[in-house]
Formats: C-alpha cells, structure tokens, sequence
C-alpha cells in the first residue's frame, strides 16, 4: 500500500475551506487531518499533528498565510521533528508571489486559476518525502523578477564558513552536476550529501531546499 | 483693425476721447477761441487710439502740439489733459509705448513752452504775466518746461505705481480664486481616496465569495462522484454565496456610480477662466473672450474643446516667450464655434534671441507660413479631438507675431445641452 499524505487546510474563510476538503477528501491517499482559520494559532499548533503538506490560504485570521509559514519554520526549523511542507494558496498567482512564497519557507503556491486536477497533483508533490526543486521554475521566477546571480553578498560570505564536506558538494552544485552524481562526483554517500545540503540549510537559516536554492542563486554560486 | 472695429472694444476710448475733447475743448474755446479748440480736437482724438493703437495715439499727440503752433494759439487746457492720457498709458499700456507717449508729451510740451514764452505774435501779457524783456521770456520758458516736465513725469509714474497695484491686486484675488480650487480639489482627491479605500474592501470580500464558489464547486464536482448528496447540498451553499456576492456587487456598483456623481467633474469651458488665472500666474498675459450668444454644450464636447484649448496653450508656454499675451477667442454663431488662440510670442521674443526682423527673413517666414504645414503629436491629437464632433483644427504661423490656431465647429449645436 502507496504510503498516505498527512493533509491540513490552513484557510480563513470557511466556505473556501470546505471547498478544498471535499476536492482533496476524495483522494485516497490523503489524510485530511487538520483544519484551521488562525495563523497564529496553526504556528503553535501544526507541529503536533505531524503533517506531510499544508495547504495555506493567503487571507487567514491574524496572520497573513506567508507570515505564519515564516512563524511557524523560524520557530521549528532546527530541530528534529518533521516539518511539513507548505504550498500557498490564493486567488491569483503571479511570479511575485511565487517568490514571495519560496522566500517566506513555502516549496510553491496553488492558486484558483488552477484546475482542482492541478491542486490535487500540488499537494500530492509537496507530500513527496523528497522535495524536489524545479529549477527550470525558480530560475523562470527568478528572472521574471529581476533577481541577479551574486546580487547579494550576504550568502556568500556565510558559504565560506562551511566545513570541507560541505565545501565540495557546494562546488559539485556550483558546476552543475546533477543531484545524483553528486555523491559519484565528490566521494560522498548519497546520505552524506543529503546530510551536507541539511546542515548548509540550518547553517543558512534555511528551511527549504527551494529556499537554499535561491540562496546559491543570490549568492553567485548558481547560474553565474 | 477692422476686428477692433467689429468687436466694439473701442467704445470706452470713445468715450473718454470724448470727454476729453469736448470738455476740455469747450474750455479752450470760451479762454482763446475757434482754433484753440481745433487744437483742443487733436489732442482729445489721442485718447481714442491710446490702448488699441499707442502709436497712432502718439502721433496724435505731436500732431496736436505743432497745430498749436501752426494755429497761433497758447497752450492749451487739453494739452494739460495729456498728463491724464500718460497715466492711462502708464498704467495699462506697454512700457514702451508709454514711454514713446512720456517722450512725445514732452517734446510737445517743450515746443509749445518755447513758442509760448518767445513767439513774438502772441500778445505781451501771457495769461496775465507781463513779459517785458528777454529774462522775463526765459523764467517763463524755464517755468514752463519744468512744469511741463513735472506733470508729465508725475503722471506716468502715478500711472506705474497704479499698474502696480492693480496687478498686485489682481495677483492676489487670482491666487485666492487658484488656492480655493486646490482645496476643492484636494477635498474631492481625499473623497475619492476615501472611495477607493471602501471599493477596494468590497471587492476584497466579492473575490473572497468568489472563491469560495470556485473551490466549492471544484470539491463538489469531484465529491459527488464517490458521494451524490454532495450535490444538492452544494448548490444549496453556492446559491446563499452567490446571493452573498451579488449583495457585494450591488454595494460596489452603487459606490462607484454615486462616486462618479461627487468626484471632480471634468473640466469645461468654464474652466477656461480658471486656465487662464493660471497663465497669468506663470507671466502670459491671457484673456477669454466669448463673442455671439453662447450656448451649453454636453460634457463631452465641452471637454473636448477645453483639452484643445488646453494643448494649445501648453505649446505656447513651450515656444513663445515669456510675457507674450495669449488670447482665447470663442467666437460662437447660430450653429458653430471658432476657437482661436493666438500668441504675439515671435513679437514679445526672448530678448536673448534677438528678433531677426530683416526684409530677407521676414519674407522667408511669410512664405514658410504659407506653404509649410504645421503638424506634430500635439495637433494630430487636438485634430482627432475635434473629429469627434465634427471639427477640424488648423494652425499657422503669423509671420512676426506669433502662433494661432484655429479649431473650427460648424454643426456645434448637435451637442448642445439644456443645462
């Protein structure tokens, strides 16, 4: 048996909530197992449900639906619990917001404008264990919204604080090699290098892979 | 001078040339006699052309001092009356012209005093004072030209000093009616902010029913396939969502409507007084005129034909110099309109350019003004403009003096409103 998606609906206004429970209570797979309308509330409370996805709606009570991602990873990240990913959701989608979105700790957004066959597969992606960044995409946002190779510093100097492990999977990403032969290409088992990309994440401050990856972006390392 | 006639902007000088001349004729006539008041004539006919035609005015003026002369007579009561002519000019006519007419007074001032005080012809006792030598002819010579001299000098300075507060005076009522129509203004941006503010929140709570139409009926479509009571308890919730966000809608609608009622209305030709305050501020001396029997037109047209005017004089303010008078004509007849607007701004120049006024370069710009046509963005758009009632806009160069443009409205009236 196909392993089931841990499901919660992060929305401020009923109606639109229910709407997504009945779409998404039809999928076999998934577990509709939490359900809320305070963003301030979800951030102390999420944890405890052990969540694979979580499906926010920008207009929540309280807290804007980017600010209670940012809350709620600020405050948990780090640790050792699982942590679920977050996909945004709102009326209208635009890179901005996108953005926006993989900033704030989110792996994607979902919009209204999408099809429910196109939320469906959202959440069934984000319920992945492995969260797979789709470069392509971000590079796509990236530009649409002016973000520069090496436009911010920041990172950069941080890098160079990383320990030698970590130094030669961050090379082996700065020369493109695919994810897989990372681990052919440096020496290092396919764990070591999932470890490595963690511990730069927590190093970074970081909560997603999405969000390393514009790190490295912004940092030069990437799509220089 | 021919419009000058047409437009009767003459009868004041008529008026005032008339009491001049008669009343201070008369005068000359009972003191000294028939061809006193010949002399008296001349100088009353230069108040007739002072404001429109200085220049005629002037020569008026000399014409009248040497028929003094010519005629035999002493100085007269209206050769005094100048004085009053010099303040008139002085304070509503070019400086360069008053100064022409300050000069011309003078001159003719001095010759009369020397004529007076000299020509032998005349009786020995000049208004009672008895001349008896040479010295006695040069007190009176002295006397009379530091008189003549001091009153013309007074007059044209009280004539400035009264320019000055009639400006001033119009500068600050024209500032007041300028700061009033900003406060309306700002009034009706807030109002409209304030709008804005509201609008935005119900169409925040319209997209928010939306919303949760689409995901309830997305979620229904696919639930209703494993579950057919979904069904019918859903449209039942999208039926009370709808009614929900029609009720938004219905806000919405009425807000914006009444806002379109309250918000600043769009300008008119009204407004044109308005536009003109505003040039005056910025240094062009502007006027609106409206000749014949105006009537209302619908806002659109009015709109129309104040954004012509508009881009007219935009252009002026963008070639022509600085302190050039602009006149806006709107000259109305039984079914159409002419709009001129005219400049002097080649005339006025900027005195850094320097005016080329040779006989080659006036001829080459009286032929440019024939044969080349003037075109550009600004003059498609007031053509198009014009198009949409029927109008057409044409503009010329008037070789020496400036720019005019003329929009032209023959079937007007198909817009003509009630209110």
């Amino acid at each position: 048996m196909a392993s089931r998606i841990r499901v919660g609906l992060l929305f401020g206004n009923r109606q639109i909530r229910e709407g997504r429970r009945l779409l998404l209570g039809t999928q076999p797979d998934f577990d509709l197992v939490y359900e809320g309308s305070d963003g301030a509330l979800a951030v102390d409370e999420l944890l405890g449900y052990n969540l694979d996805v979580v499906l926010v709606d920008n207009r929540l009570q309280n807290l804007s639906g980017l600010q209670t991602i940012q809350r709620f990873l600020r405050r948990h990240s780090g640790g050792r619990s699982h942590l679920p990913a977050f996909v945004l959701t709102g009326p209208f989608g635009s890179p901005e917001m996108e953005l926006q979105a993989i900033r704030a700790g989110a792996i994607g957004t979902v919009t209204e404008e999408d099809s429910a066959q196109a939320v469906i597969d959202r959440v069934r992606r984000a319920g992945d264990s492995r969260e797979v960044v789709d470069t392509g995409l971000v590079n796509q946002i990236l530009a649409n919204q002016g973000v520069l190779a090496g436009s911010n510093q920041r990172w950069l100097l941080r890098l160079t604080e990383l320990p030698a492990d970590e130094q030669r999977v961050l090379v082996a990403i700065g020369e493109c090699i695919p994810f897989e032969e990372i681990s052919n290409s440096t020496g290092l088992s396919i764990k070591r290098v999932n470890e490595s990309l963690n511990s730069m994440q927590q190093r970074l401050g970081l909560a997603t892979r999405h969000q390393l990856y514009v790190a490295l972006f912004e940092s030069g390392v990437l799509g220089s | 001078m021919f419009r000058w006639i047409q437009t009767r902007k003459w009868l004041p000088d008529v008026f005032i040339g008339a009491i001049f001349a008669l009343g201070l004729g008369i005068a000359d006539y009972v003191i000294q006699g028939r061809n006193a008041l010949y002399a008296s004539l001349l100088f009353g006919v230069s108040f007739f052309f002072f404001r429109e035609y200085p220049y005629i005015g002037i020569g008026f003026v000399l014409l009248g001092g040497v028929a003094t002369v010519l005629l035999a007579v002493a100085p007269t009561v209206a050769g005094f009356g100048i004085a009053f002519l010099l303040l008139l000019a002085a304070a509503f006519g070019r400086r360069v012209w008053s100064l022409g007419l300050l000069a011309a007074a003078i001159v003719s001032g001095l010759v009369l005093a020397h004529y007076a005080a000299y020509q032998t012809t005349l009786s020995t006792q000049f208004f009672g004072i008895s001349i008896y030598n040479n010295s006695g002819r040069g007190w009176l010579f002295t006397f009379l030209s530091i008189g003549i001299i001091g009153v013309s000098g007074f007059a044209w300075l009280l004539g400035g000093f009264l320019m000055e507060f009639l400006a001033q005076r119009n500068a600050s009522k024209e500032r007041d009616i300028v700061q009033r129509h900003n406060l309306r203004t700002m009034l009706e941006m807030a109002e409209q902010n304030q709008r804005f503010r509201i609008a935005s929140d119900i169409n925040d709570m319209v997209l928010e029913r939306v919303s949760a139409m689409l995901t309830l009926t997305d979620g229904a479509r696919y639930a209703a396939r494993i579950d057919a009571d979904v069904a019918p308890r859903t449209l039942d919730r999208l039926a009370e969502l709808i009614r929900e966000a029609q009720g938004e809608i219905r806000r919405l609608y009425d807000m914006l409507n009444r806002s379109v009622q309250v918000a600043a209305a769009p300008p008119n030709l009204n407004d044109l007084e308005l536009l003109a305050v505003q040039l005056r501020q910025d240094g062009y001396n502007t006027t609106v005129n409206h000749q014949g029997q105006r009537f209302a037109l619908i806002p659109s047209a009015e709109l129309a034909l104040y954004r012509i005017v508009f881009d007219a004089v935009e252009n002026v303010k963008q070639h022509a110099a600085l302190g050039c008078d602009i006149d806006i004509d709107l000259i109305w007849s039984e079914n159409g309109l002419q709009v001129l607007v005219k400049d002097n701004g080649i005339q006025a120049g900027s005195p850094a350019e320097g005016l080329d006024d040779s006989a080659e370069s006036l001829i080459r710009a009286d032929l440019e003004s024939l044969t080349q046509e003037v075109d550009g963005p600004g003059i498609r758009g007031m053509r198009e403009r014009a198009a949409l009632f029927q109008g057409s806009v044409e503009a010329h160069t008037v070789p020496g003096i400036g720019f005019t443009l003329n929009a032209i409205f023959p079937s007007i009236d198909h817009y003509r409103t009630a209110s």
